[in-house]
C-alpha cells in the first residue's frame, strides 16, 4: 500500500453531488400515508428502503457494527411510534428521519460516554494506518474497506459535533438545508462545522500516512 | 479580497464546485498569500479525496428481518389507522392478533376431530329444548357411556382377536409336531420289520 490514497487531492470540478433528495419525497410521503392507512406491506416497504441510511450513519458515528445494528432497530421503532407525528408539509422524510436517528445517537453518546472503553475505535487509528500503508490491496473492494475502517478510526476522534455533519454531509450527501434542519442550526454553522471537520480528517490522514 | 474569516465561509461551496468565478479567483488569490487558509483547503481536500474512496457502510442483511420483527411487521400500523376499517381493527384488535387467530382455528380443528372420533354427530336444527340443562348432562352422559363402551368394545375385539390368533397357532404348531412325531414312529416301525442284509441267509447256503 502506498501512501498515494491518503494524499489524494479534491478537485471542485469533481466535487460529489448531493444526492436528489427530493426525487423520493413523493414516493416516501406515499409511502408513509400507506402506513397510516394500515398497510402493513407499506411498513415493511419503508424499513427496506431506509435501512441502508440509518445503519450507515449509525455505523460511521459509533464505529461498531453491533451497536449501529441495535441503535438502527430502536430508530425504526422510534419511527413506528411516531410516524403519526411526520408532516410532510414540515420537510421530506428523510430530513425526519434524520433527524430522529441523529438525536437517538447523541442521547447514546451521552449515555455510554463514561462507559465507553479505552480500547476503542479511535485508539487503534495508528494501528489501523499501519495496516492500511503495507497492505498490498488486491482489488478495489479491499482498499475500499481498508479506507472505510481508517475513515472509522478517525471519524471516531472528531468531535460528535464535527463528526455528525461530516457523516451527513459527506457520507449520506445531504443538501445544507436538510442538515441545519436535522441539526437545528444555521447553515453557516453548518459549513463552518463542515470545513472544520473536513480539516481535522484531512490533518489526521496527513499524521497516520 | 477575501479575509480568512470570509474563505472559510466560502470554502465549501468552493469544494462543492458551486462558487462564482468571481469569488472562486477571491478564494484563490487569499490562498497564496495565507499559508493557514491553504493548509485548511488542502487537509479538507485530502479528507474529501478519501472519504470518496471509502467503501459505504452496508448493513447485514438481516437486519430488516430483525426490525420487521421488533415491529411485528407493522401490523400495528392497522390499529392507528382512521376510517370504519381503523375503528374495526381497533375493536376486535385483542382477538385479531394473528397468533389468537390461528390458535382458535387449531382448537376448532382439534375439537371437530375429537367429536368425530367419538361419534357425534352434528344436529342440523338447534330448538329451545336442547339447551336444557339436564338434557344436555344426560346428552353427554350418554355419550360419554356410549364412548366408554365403544372404547372397551373394541379393545375387547382386539384382544379376542389376538387370543383366537394365538390359539390358532398353537394348534397348528402342536399339528406340526403330531405329525412330525408320527412321521418318525412310522420310520421306526418300518426299519424293525426289514430284515438287515447281513442277516439274510445265503439261499446256497439254505440248499
Amino acid at each position: 500500500m502506498t501512501t498515494g490514497a491518503l494524499a489524494g487531492v479534491w478537485s471542485p470540478g469533481l466535487a460529489r453531488r448531493p444526492a436528489a433528495l427530493g426525487s423520493g419525497l413523493d414516493v416516501d410521503s406515499t409511502i408513509v400515508e400507506r402506513c397510516l392507512s394500515g398497510d402493513d406491506a407499506a411498513w415493511e416497504e419503508l424499513v427496506r428502503l431506509h435501512t441502508r441510511r440509518v445503519y450507515g450513519i449509525c455505523y460511521r458515528f459509533t464505529g461498531r457494527e453491533a451497536e449501529a445494528q441495535d441503535l438502527t432497530q430502536e430508530v425504526f421503532l422510534r419511527v413506528f411510534r411516531a410516524l403519526g407525528s411526520f408532516r410532510s408539509s414540515e420537510g421530506s422524510f428523510v430530513t425526519w428521519l434524520t433527524r430522529l436517528t441523529r438525536n437517538l445517537l447523541i442521547d447514546h453518546y451521552r449515555r455510554t460516554r463514561h462507559d465507553r472503553m479505552t480500547d476503542s475505535i479511535e485508539e487503534q487509528l495508528p494501528v489501523i494506518a499501519a495496516g492500511f500503508r503495507s497492505s498490498s490491496r488486491p482489488d478495489a473492494m479491499v482498499a475500499g474497506r481498508e479506507a472505510s475502517e481508517l475513515l472509522q478510526a478517525a471519524l471516531a476522534r472528531l468531535t460528535p459535533e464535527l463528526r455528525e455533519t461530516v457523516i451527513l454531509r459527506d457520507l449520506q450527501e445531504m443538501e445544507y438545508k436538510e442538515i441545519a434542519d436535522v441539526l437545528a442550526i444555521p447553515e453557516g454553522t453548518v459549513k463552518s462545522r463542515l470545513n472544520r471537520g473536513r480539516a481535522e480528517l484531512g490533518r489526521l490522514m496527513k499524521r497516520y500516512r | 479580497m477575501v479575509n480568512c474569516a470570509q474563505f472559510e465561509i466560502l470554502l465549501a461551496d468552493y469544494l462543492d464546485g458551486t462558487l462564482p468565478v468571481s469569488e472562486r479567483d477571491d478564494l484563490l488569490r487569499h490562498r497564496e498569500s495565507c499559508a493557514s487558509c491553504a493548509e485548511l483547503l488542502e487537509d479538507a481536500q485530502s479528507a474529501l479525496a478519501f472519504m470518496e474512496r471509502a467503501a459505504e457502510a452496508d448493513p447485514p442483511p438481516a437486519l430488516v428481518s430483525r426490525i420487521l420483527r421488533a415491529t411485528n411487521g407493522g401490523w400495528e400500523l392497522k390499529l392507528r389507522s382512521g376510517g370504519i376499517r381503523g375503528w374495526i381493527n381497533r375493536t376486535f384488535a385483542p382477538v385479531l392478533r394473528p397468533r389468537i387467530v390461528m390458535g382458535a382455528l387449531f382448537t376448532m380443528m382439534s375439537l371437530t376431530m375429537l367429536t368425530r372420533c367419538g361419534g357425534v354427530t352434528q344436529k342440523k336444527t338447534l330448538t329451545a329444548a336442547d339447551l336444557d340443562p339436564v338434557r344436555i348432562w344426560t346428552s353427554l352422559d350418554d355419550r360419554t357411556h356410549r364412548i366408554y363402551d365403544r372404547a372397551v368394545k373394541g379393545y375387547e375385539s382386539i384382544r379376542l382377536v389376538y387370543e383366537v390368533k394365538t390359539q390358532l397357532d398353537e394348534w397348528q404348531q402342536q399339528q406340526k409336531e403330531e405329525e412330525e412325531a408320527a412321521a418318525d414312529a412310522g420310520a421306526g416301525s418300518r426299519r424293525l420289520a426289514t430284515p438287515d442284509s447281513n442277516d439274510v441267509p445265503n439261499s446256497q447256503d439254505r440248499k
